[in-house]
């Protein structure tokens, strides 16, 4: 089986970070980044269908130099090779152009399934995966919580959660599937896999090399981000001041009661 | 080991970046559970089989993945942010356990050992210490006489960590009461269920609880003669070609506790409250942090300048053993000790109070910190 995963390197969700001055970008100096958490079960999910079928996974990213730590790490997990989509002309482009990018260079691989996660935890936007289904030509389910695919490789059956419940979709393949938690549990790359890692091919596609000159990146977005909303400061706590414990929690039920009307 | 002075190779941080996010992940949240039961659970023993824990320092021919002493010190700093126990299983199996099978070994016996011991499938013993000899490694009284195609062994050994799990032991005994150091000290391997071999008591000691050291004993133990470990009188250099590289890891080991116990101690600066401010407001602590800071960092550098490859590090052992000297014997007990904010914290039960245990011995095992002295004013001095 041809598998092929595409994962985004975001922000670790414990940096703080911080808005540009031109408001529209976050700070990068100082941050930490990791694989996008449903990345991870993307990959994951990627390494047990090998384990169960066979074949080879090809891990596919879009980003700057930076980005190729990700890279390494899902190949430490242990995909077995890696396309990078690095060029500056690649950089500021919306969920379309990132997604004709990535859709070409699966294209190169020709996979029986994709898997991605069901959104990034930076933009949130839950576009690129549903496009490069779109753009492929794929059959998709997304918001999976449980796959099975079959034997044979042909058809795969697909759990969703919805708001409040769930349905099962059953697909042709080749498709794609976005990942939700509870899908798996990641595992973490071993070391002799971290070592391994460092040896595994990663190939570095340009967009011509694509043929998509002057269309992905800035230049083949159609929408663009011009400013970024703060979170709301949080309101400071509230301190219950009493003269026994009895009276506090008499009071914090209240509170709870007739405030925040949680009881 | 987190250090500005000397740079790290990307595939050693990403190596710490793993280990470390599984030591606080899945060991720290249970080391309470660790050291109540003095147990390491099996699942996380499992969990290091997978990440590949066991197996470090084994060469890859061996199924190992041959890391070099660099990256394995700095792994085994971060091990050491959990209980000491859980670092002893990698670090026995990692160093003394294996080295003598690799150096004296037949072709055939490191076949059969290292890659099931690379995996984890079972725990060796160094069996060197016994009661009436430590530091004085010479003075060992268990034998080895040679009957036929058989070796006969009789003795005690004792503070043997893993005792009671181990399956198989290097064992160290005299084969030639006159020469001793100069060639009269022999290795065996030993597997447990050996004719003659049994294990005494347990014995407890105030940290590392879960390691679980204990007696050994030989009463006409036999062994095939092949089990000898390279030639005969070999032993005492097997000895300290075994010690010397723990050493060096043991220092690396007493940075990682250190690290935690900052950690810890910063933090807790700045949580507690006393006349109405954080206690880390007052200078007198501040500067307890910062001069713990500024140690630990010298210390970091001093392990990775000995541990960095092709600094010679091997034939300077007076600076070396200096080194680790230095972490093993000043860090651990001064940030584990009383002179600063996390004092108050002593009751059992709370983390500081078992670092407090467990770095002790850190100042014993493979050469105490006198002894390590010893050598060092030894090669200065050129006896
Ligand atoms: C937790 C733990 C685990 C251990 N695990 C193992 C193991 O797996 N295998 C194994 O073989 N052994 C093991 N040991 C034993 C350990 O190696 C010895 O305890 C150590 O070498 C010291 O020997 P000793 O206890 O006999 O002390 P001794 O050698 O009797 O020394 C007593 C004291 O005298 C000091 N001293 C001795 N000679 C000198 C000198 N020339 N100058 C100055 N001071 C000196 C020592 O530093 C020490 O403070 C373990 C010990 C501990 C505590």
């Amino acid at each position: 089986m041809k598998i092929a995963v595409i994962i985004k390197q975001t922000p670790d969700t414990e940096t703080v970070v911080k808005i540009n001055d031109a408001g529209n970008d976050i700070v990068g100096t100082g941050v930490k980044y990791v694989m996008s958490p449903y990345c991870e079960f993307a990959v994951e999910e990627a390494l047990r269908t090998k384990e169960k079928l066979g074949g080879e996974v090809v891990v596919v990213s879009l980003g700057p130099d930076r980005v190729l730590e990700t890279i390494r790490t899902a190949l430490a997990m242990g995909c077995d090779r890696a396309i990078h989509l690095k060029d500056p002309a690649y950089e500021g482009g919306d969920g379309q152009a990132t997604a004709k990018a990535l859709a070409a260079a699966l294209k190169t691989v020709s996979p029986d399934i994709v898997f991605a996660g069901k959104q990034a935890i930076d933009g949130d936007q839950s576009q690129v995966a549903v496009r490069v289904a779109e753009l492929a030509g794929l059959a998709q389910a997304t918001i999976v919580t449980a796959l099975e695919i079959a034997a044979d490789g042909k058809t795969a059956k697909a759990t969703r959660r919805s708001e409040g419940g769930g349905e099962v979709v059953e697909l042709k393949l080749p498709a794609l599937i976005s990942c939700e938690k509870g899908l798996n549990e990641p595992r973490y790359a071993s070391l002799p896999g971290i070592m391994k890692a460092k040896k595994k091919e990663v190939k570095e596609l340009k967009p011509a090399e694509l043929g998509l000159e002057g269309q992905v990146g800035a230049a083949g977005a159609k929408a663009k981000r011009v400013k970024l909303l703060p979170l709301a400061e949080r309101k400071a706590g509230r301190r219950i001041e009493a003269e026994t414990p009895e009276a506090a929690a008499a009071e914090l039920v209240r509170l709870l009661r007739e405030e925040a009307k949680v009881l | 080991m987190e250090s500005s002075l000397i740079d790290l190779p990307d595939d050693v941080i990403a190596i710490r970046d793993t280990v470390r996010r599984f030591v606080y992940e899945q060991v720290i949240p249970r080391e309470h559970e660790i050291e109540e039961q003095a147990l390491v659970p099996p699942d996380i023993v499992q969990r290091m089989r997978e990440l590949g824990l066991f197996g470090l320092t084994i060469p890859e021919a061996y199924g190992g993945m041959g890391l070099g002493s660099l990256a394995y010190a700095v792994v085994s700093g971060e091990i050491s942010k959990a209980n000491s126990a859980v670092r002893t299983y990698i670090t026995v199996n990692n160093s003394i356990g294996y080295k003598a099978i690799l150096l004296g070994g037949s072709d055939q016996q490191r076949r059969e050992y290292l890659p099931r011991l690379a995996r984890g499938e079972f725990l060796t013993s160094f069996a060197l210490t016994e009661p009436g000899a430590g530091s004085d490694a010479q003075g060992i009284q268990t034998s080895a006489v040679r009957r036929g195609d058989r070796w006969i062994l009789n003795g005690r050994k004792h503070y043997i960590s893993h005792a009671h799990r181990a399956e198989l032991f290097t064992v160290f005994a005299v084969t030639d009461k006159e020469r001793r150091a100069r060639g009269g000290i022999s290795a065996f391997l030993v597997p447990k269920g050996s004719p003659g071999l049994s294990l005494g008591k347990q014995q407890e000691m105030m940290g590392g609880r879960g390691s679980h050291p204990g007696e050994v004993v030989f009463e006409d133990c036999e062994v095939p003669s092949e089990n000898l470990l390279g030639e005969v009188g070999y032993g005492f250099k097997l000895i300290q070609a075994c010690l010397n590289d723990g050493r060096l890891n043991l220092a690396a080991c007493a940075i990682g506790a250190a690290e935690r116990l900052l950690e810890m101690g910063t933090e807790y600066a700045k949580i507690r409250h006393a006349f109405g401010a954080p206690i880390g407001a007052n200078q007198g602590i501040q500067w307890m942090l910062a001069d713990s800071a500024t140690e630990l960092e010298a210390a970091r550098a001093g392990v990775r300048d000995r541990a960095g490859e092709g600094r010679g590090a091997q034939r300077r052992p007076g600076v070396r053993h200096g080194e680790a000297l230095r972490h093993r014997d000043g860090e651990p007990r001064r940030r584990s000790g009383a002179p600063d904010p996390r004092r108050r914290r002593l009751h059992e039960g709370l983390p500081i109070e078992r670092f407090y245990r467990d770095v002790r011995m850190l100042t014993i095992v493979e050469g105490t910190s006198e002894i390590q002295r010893r050598s060092i004013a030894r090669f200065l001095l050129g006896f």
